[in-house]
C-alpha cells in the first residue's frame, strides 16, 4: 500500500514543486501585510482539494487501474492508499499554514491573533477533507472526466437546497444568535474539525471502496 | 508437471459481447499464444483470470491458487506501458519494491542495463519500445512464476522483439513457470510458443500444442472441379476466387496418402486465422 501512496506523491511531484513555489510567493505576500494569513492558508488547501482529481486524471491518461489491479495489493487496499495519500496532502498543508501562522506572528505580520488563526486552518482543513469526501467517490465511479461535472453538480444542489431552506430563515443570521463562543469552545474547534472531516472521509471511503470493488477496469 | 493455468467455464458477460465458456490449461515450463481477430475477448480473457473484470462465471486457478492469491508470483505486461509519463524509470523500483514482497532492485537494475533503458530518465522521454523494456523489467523483478502478456511486443521492430522472446524462452527454462502470450504477431507465437488457443468472437475455437496444429492443417491449392471431389470431412473452410481456390484441411497427412496428386502447403497461424474469420465453413 505504501507503493501505491509513493506513486501518487510521485506522479504529484511537479504540481507540487509549483504549488510550493506559488505558496512561497504567497506567504511572501502575506509577510508584506497585503494578504491576510487566513487568505493564504484557505487558498492553499483550495488548491490541495483539487489535486487528487489529477491523480485520477493522471492514471487514467496511462491505463494505471488496470496494472494496479494486478499488483498484489487487492482493491480495498488501493482505495485505501488514495485516500492516505489525500489525508496526508489536507495534513500537510494544514501543516504548512499553521507554521505559516506561527512564523507571521513572530514576526508581528499576522492581522488576527494566532489562535483565530489556527482555528481558521482547522476549519479550512474540514472543508478540504469534505470537498475530497464528495469527490472521492465521484472519481471512483464516474471517473475522472464526469466526476468533475457531478461534482460542480453536487456543489450546486448544496448551495440551491442551502438558498432554498435556510432563505426563509434569514440565511446564517442564526449563528449570531449563539453570542461570542469562550476561548475553551474556540480551542476545541480545531479537535472537532479534524475529528469531522476523518469520519467525513472514513464514510467515503467505504463508499469509495464499494464503488471500486465491483467496477471492472 | 503442474499447471500454471487452470481456466474451467470462464465467462464474462458485457451487454454486447460475452466472452466463454472457456476452459485452458497452462502446464507449467510452456508458453501459450493465444490468438484471435481484434474483439476476440484476448485482453478481456486476461483481465477476467486476474479479476480486473470480474467473471460472470467460471473458476480460474493460478499457480495452484486463486487469482488475488497467486498475484505475488505473477507479471503483467500489456499492451502498453501502464506508468505514468510523470515518473521517471527508477520511481518505478522505488514504488514497486514497496508492493511486491520478493521484489529485487538490482535484479531490476540489471534487467534496465540489459535492455539499455537509462534508470534516470523519465518516461515521457522512452520511445515505445524502451517503455515496453521497462515494463516487462518491473514484470519479472520480483521473480514470478507466471507471466501474462497482452500485445507485450506489439508496435516494436524485429531486433527487440527478437530480444524479448529470448528472455521469454529463458523464463520458461524453469519448469514451473508459464507464459501466456496474446499477440497479433503470429510468427512470434510461431517461434516460442508450445500451444496456441485461437479465440474467435469470445470462444475459444481451438486449443492445441503448436506442432499439432501446424502439422495437422495444411493450405489446399487446386481448381474448383479438384474441391468438388474432396471428401468434405477433410475440409475445414475454402476461399474461392476469380483465379484460385484454396481450402484449409484437417489430418493434413492422411488427406496427402488419399490425394496425392494435390497440392498441400504448410498453413501458418495467421492464415489459419483468415481461413477461419473469412473463409466459407465446410
Amino acid at each position: 500500500m505504501t507503493g501505491l501512496i509513493l506513486k501518487d506523491f510521485l506522479i504529484l511531484r511537479k504540481t507540487l514543486r509549483s504549488y510550493l513555489l506559488i505558496l512561497v510567493v504567497y506567504a511572501a505576500v502575506a509577510f508584506s501585510g497585503f494578504w491576510s494569513g487566513s487568505f493564504v492558508g484557505a487558498f492553499i488547501m483550495v488548491m490541495v482539494a483539487m489535486l487528487p482529481m489529477n491523480v485520477f486524471a493522471y492514471d487514467k491518461q496511462c491505463n494505471w487501474d488496470v496494472y494496479g489491479l494486478a499488483l498484489p495489493v487487492g482493491r480495498t487496499k488501493t482505495v485505501a492508499a488514495r485516500y492516505a495519500c489525500v489525508l496526508l496532502l489536507c495534513l500537510g498543508s494544514a501543516a504548512f499554514s499553521a507554521v505559516l501562522g506561527v512564523v507571521l506572528t513572530l514576526m508581528d505580520r499576522m492581522e488576527e491573533g494566532l489562535g483565530e488563526y489556527l482555528v481558521t486552518c482547522a476549519v479550512v482543513l474540514l472543508v478540504g477533507m469534505m470537498v475530497n469526501s464528495v469527490m472521492l467517490p465521484l472519481l471512483y465511479k464516474f471517473g475522472s472526466e464526469r466526476a468533475r461535472m457531478m461534482f460542480y453538480g453536487v456543489i450546486g444542489v448544496i448551495v440551491l437546497l442551502g438558498a432554498v431552506f435556510l432563505g426563509p430563515l434569514g440565511g446564517i443570521a442564526w449563528l449570531k444568535t449563539l453570542g461570542t463562543p469562550t476561548m475553551e469552545q474556540v480551542a476545541t474547534v480545531p479537535v472537532i474539525a479534524a475529528m469531522a472531516g476523518l469520519v467525513l472521509l472514513a464514510l467515503s471511503f467505504l463508499l469509495s471502496r464499494h464503488f471500486y470493488g465491483s467496477k471492472d477496469v | 508437471m503442474t499447471n500454471c493455468i487452470e481456466i474451467k467455464g470462464l465467462v464474462k458477460e458485457y451487454k454486447s459481447f460475452t466472452l466463454g465458456p472457456i476452459d485452458l490449461t497452462v502446464p507449467g515450463g510452456s508458453i501459450l499464444g493465444l490468438i484471435g481477430e481484434n474483439g476476440a475477448g484476448k485482453s478481456t480473457l486476461i483481465k477476467s483470470m486476474l479479476g480486473i473484470a470480474k467473471p460472470s462465471g467460471g473458476q480460474v486457478t493460478l499457480l495452484g491458487t486463486d487469482p488475488d492469491h497467486a498475484k505475488e508470483d505473477i507479471g503483467v505486461v500489456m499492451d502498453d506501458c501502464f506508468f505514468s509519463e510523470y515518473l521517471r524509470v527508477k520511481d518505478v523500483n522505488s514504488v514497486l519494491s514497496r508492493v511486491y514482497k520478493d521484489w529485487d532492485k538490482a535484479l531490476f537494475q540489471s534487467y534496465l542495463d540489459k535492455f539499455s533503458v537509462a534508470g534516470a530518465k523519465s518516461i515521457k522521454e522512452l520511445s515505445r519500445g524502451m517503455r515496453m523494456k521497462l515494463s516487462l523489467a518491473a514484470a519479472l523483478a520480483h521473480r514470478p512464476k507466471l507471466l501474462l502478456l497482452d500485445e507485450a511486443t506489439a508496435g516494436l521492430d524485429p531486433v527487440v522483439r527478437d530480444e524479448i522472446l529470448d528472455e521469454f524462452l529463458e523464463f520458461i527454462s524453469d519448469d514451473d513457470h508459464a507464459i501466456l502470450i496474446s499477440s497479433h504477431i503470429t510468427s512470434d507465437l510461431e517461434k516460442v510458443a508450445d500451444y496456441i488457443a485461437y479465440l474467435h468472437q469470445g470462444k475459444l475455437l481451438m486449443c492445441d500444442e503448436k506442432d499439432q496444429l501446424l502439422e495437422s492443417y495444411g493450405r489446399l491449392v487446386c481448381a474448383r472441379a479438384d474441391l468438388e471431389q474432396i471428401d468434405r470431412g477433410y475440409l475445414v473452410a475454402t476461399r474461392k476466387s476469380q483465379y484460385s481456390t484454396e481450402a484449409l484441411i484437417r489430418h493434413k497427412s492422411e488427406f496427402k496418402r488419399l490425394y496425392p496428386r494435390l497440392t498441400v502447403e504448410p498453413v501458418t497461424l495467421d492464415e489459419l486465422m483468415v481461413f477461419i474469420v473469412k473463409g466459407e465453413q465446410s
